[in-house]
């Protein structure tokens, strides 16, 4: 039987979810019980356990207090087969939750990775007062994946929970063409292996009405991968916009989306069908799907937002889940009411799809650090993911149209077997003096003929050249390569950005997602954020324009024109529509997932 | 961003310690990285040594030299640069590290 529920909607109004967020925590559907620990066996636990990145629990690192921003002496252990961390603060105990399968977290400490990828710094910081010592100083091990940029603190939304957008009157900040040049610049620089990859952010950086000249700086600064992380709303009203951003050289919409309901996905439910429209009108850019998910509020929607992507994978790449990360000062009981770590999110997704996308199909991002050796050693391309082993996780899953069969790549390939395979053949390259041509040609037929051994044809999705999409990405290897390969699948991913609780001093050192900041510094995307006060706002007020100066500047901005306002009519049109009902109702339920 | 900025004088003042460990010296830090005028810091609790980069128009000399005053600070030298200096010498192709090994 339908259950039909009365939606707390903010119609008729800027958007800002307030409404939307108190209705979905009216009720609580579980809590995490945080256990209890004395001081005296915080202490005892410390004094044995392990030290050193990737050593057994307990293990030992440092975090950081939430009232007192002192760094301080952590510890990761395990209870209930959960893992949990607690750190002594000058007010006391706390422990949160780091992740909630110490079956998990134990697999994939198996594939982090300990080498150093980055030998060029940004401050003279030696990285002893890390996370105070950003960046990059010598201490960070890991070089840029994914470099982000902040374009403009300007947004068309008003999200109730965000003090990052500019309130009226406020100061603006906008770096200039000149600034953003400089910033992709620094990081593509960085030795010995420069950033590849940027993301655009804001704020709105869809606001900038310089976007297009941005995006082909960011080309010609040698990125091959721009992406705009956007909530979509000027893309769903202006087709126009989205064609130029495509031919402008943007791969990747990162598109804001949390859930399948206007409640959940208070932000741009209403929008999507119209930017979904003019993206496959416009051929483009690929779409990753990000939800921020929270627990008690969308965690039971996460197998149907990954239907949803499969349902249009024509546009949508990827879905990157994003577990919520507390930033702030927040009670205990919040804590326990909307902490959801990796582990949490992917055994939802495996109920939820009854059990088609399992816990076991993830692998940690770090395990693409051990393929990376294999390509420097056999291709030259050097790129590593190095990020710690618990702060991201993906798998691929393929459709198989005809069976109407969603496939996880681990499946049908023997991921670990190979991945140890090119280790091994890494290790044996690496012992050559020389890699010629023809060697080079023999070796990349071996790999593909052992590879097949890795591949069991039985399970594979039919109706796909998966094995000629694979050989194609491992043996040229190149971007194009891999973009081929996701467009016939759908990357799921999950990024647990830290916050003050579960802070670990371990995970920002091998930060891999950086902002590049005006003054010349380049800082781990959870330093910047979990400390704004001394990166992100700090040096946003020492860049920002006055509100007089910006308006001065300006004299045809007007501050409410920037803001969105969603209409009843436009909602009421949206709903009788034949594109909404095509995007939203007309589509196949790949999981046998039934509403009750 | 503000017109002039680039060219903001700032004052780099190198230091040495007398009275600081490695707690007092990061605590000490953030309390400074925390001001608008501060630009860099580093106070190295082990070397005992480090430095503070600030805008001498917004937070005179005397008043940084008072907040780091626990550890009883000694300076060393004293330098000026501007802000555009500043963030040239920050660029991944000016780093320190490549060029130790060069």
């Amino acid at each position: 039987m339908l259950k039909v529920m009365r939606m707390a909607e903010s119609l008729g109004e800027i958007p800002s979810g307030e409404k939307e967020f108190a209705e979905s925590t009216k009720r609580i559907r579980d809590i995490v019980e945080f256990p209890e620990i004395s001081e005296d066996e915080f202490y005892e636990m410390l004094k044995t356990a392990s030290r050193g990145y990737g050593g057994d629990l307990p293990h030992r690192t440092y975090s950081l207090c939430p009232e007192t921003r002192r760094v301080v002496p952590a510890l990761v252990w395990e209870k209930d087969g959960k893992v949990w961390i607690t750190k002594k603060c000058p007010e006391g105990m706390i422990t949160d939750l780091y992740y909630e399968s110490v079956e998990t977290y134990n697999r994939f400490r198996k594939w982090l990775w300990s080498r150093k990828e980055l030998y060029s710094t940004n401050v003279e910081n030696s990285g002893v007062n890390c996370p105070f010592d950003c960046g990059m100083c010598a201490r960070h091990r890991s070089h840029t994946n994914l470099l982000n940029i902040v374009l403009t603190n300007r947004c068309n939304l008003s999200c109730w929970y965000c003090f990052f957008y500019a309130r009226e009157g406020q100061p603006i900040y906008e770096p200039t063409l000149e600034q953003i040049r400089m910033m992709l610049r620094n990081a593509k620089k960085q030795y010995p292996i420069g950033a590849n990859a940027v993301q655009f952010t804001g704020g709105e950086p869809t606001l900038r009405d310089d976007l297009i000249e941005i995006i082909k700086i960011a080309k010609e600064e040698g990125y091959d991968h721009v992406q705009l992380n956007t909530d979509g709303i000027r893309l769903a009203f202006e087709p126009e916009l989205v064609k130029k951003i495509r031919e402008a050289g943007t791969n990747t919409l990162y598109l804001s989306y949390d859930g399948m309901t206007p409640q959940t996905n208070w932000k741009n439910h209403w929008e999507i069908p119209l930017i979904f429209e003019n993206v496959r009108k416009a051929g483009g850019p690929g779409i990753v799907l990000v939800p921020t998910t929270i627990r008690n509020v969308n965690d039971h929607e996460l197998g149907a937002i990954i239907n949803f992507g499969l349902n249009h994978l024509d546009i949508v790449r990827g879905v990157n889940f994003q577990p919520l990360s507390q930033v702030g000062r927040v009670p205990k009981k919040e804590r326990q009411r909307f902490r959801i770590t990796i582990p949490g999110a992917i055994k939802r997704i495996e109920e939820q799809t009854n059990g088609v996308i399992a816990m076991e199909d993830w692998y940690p991002i770090p395990i693409a650090g051990h393929i990376a050796r294999f390509f420097e050693a056999f291709a030259g391309k050097r790129y590593y993911m190095t990020s710690h082993f618990a702060c991201g996780a993906a798998t691929y899953v393929f459709l198989d149209r005809e069976n109407k069969r969603v496939v996880p790549i681990p499946r049908f390939i023997d991921v670990e077997g190979f991945v140890e395979f090119l280790e091994e053949k890494a290790e044996e390259i690496e012992q050559w003096k020389t890699l010629g041509k023809l060697k080079k040609l023999k070796l990349g037929a071996e790999i593909f003929l052992k590879f097949k051994s890795f591949y069991d044809e039985k399970y594979a999705p039919k109706g796909l050249d998966v094995l000629g999409l694979i050989k194609n990405a491992f043996v040229h290897g190149t971007y194009d390569a891999l973009g081929k390969f996701h467009e016939k699948t759908l990357f799921i991913g999950m990024m647990h950005f830290m916050d003050e609780y579960n802070y670990d001093v371990e995970r920002v050192e091998r930060c891999v997602i950086h902002y590049a900041m005006p003054d010349g510094r380049i800082v781990p995307f959870c330093t910047f954020n979990v400390i704004p006060e001394i990166y992100r706002d700090k040096v946003q007020a020492q860049f920002s324009y006055t509100w007089e100066e910006w308006k001065r500047l300006h004299p045809d901005w007007d501050y409410k024109k920037d803001k969105y306002f969603r209409s009843k009519e436009f909602v009421e049109k949206m709903k009788k529509s034949e594109l909404y009902r095509k995007t939203y109702i007309d589509i196949e339920d790949y999981f046998g997932v039934k509403e009750v | 961003m503000s017109e002039g900025m680039l060219n903001r004088k700032l004052v780099r003042l190198n230091l040495r310690f007398g009275d600081i460990d490695w707690e007092r010296a990061t605590v000490k830090q953030y309390e400074l990285e925390k001001e608008e005028a501060i630009w860099r810091v580093f106070l190295n609790g082990y070397a005992k040594n480090g430095f503070v980069v600030f805008d001498p128009s917004s937070i005179p000399e005397e008043k940084v030299l008072e907040a780091l005053g626990e550890l009883k600070p000694e300076v060393r030298s004293r330098e000026e640069l501007t802000v555009e200096e500043l963030i040239e010498r920050s660029m991944s192709w000016n780093n320190i590290m490549k060029n130790a090994r060069a």
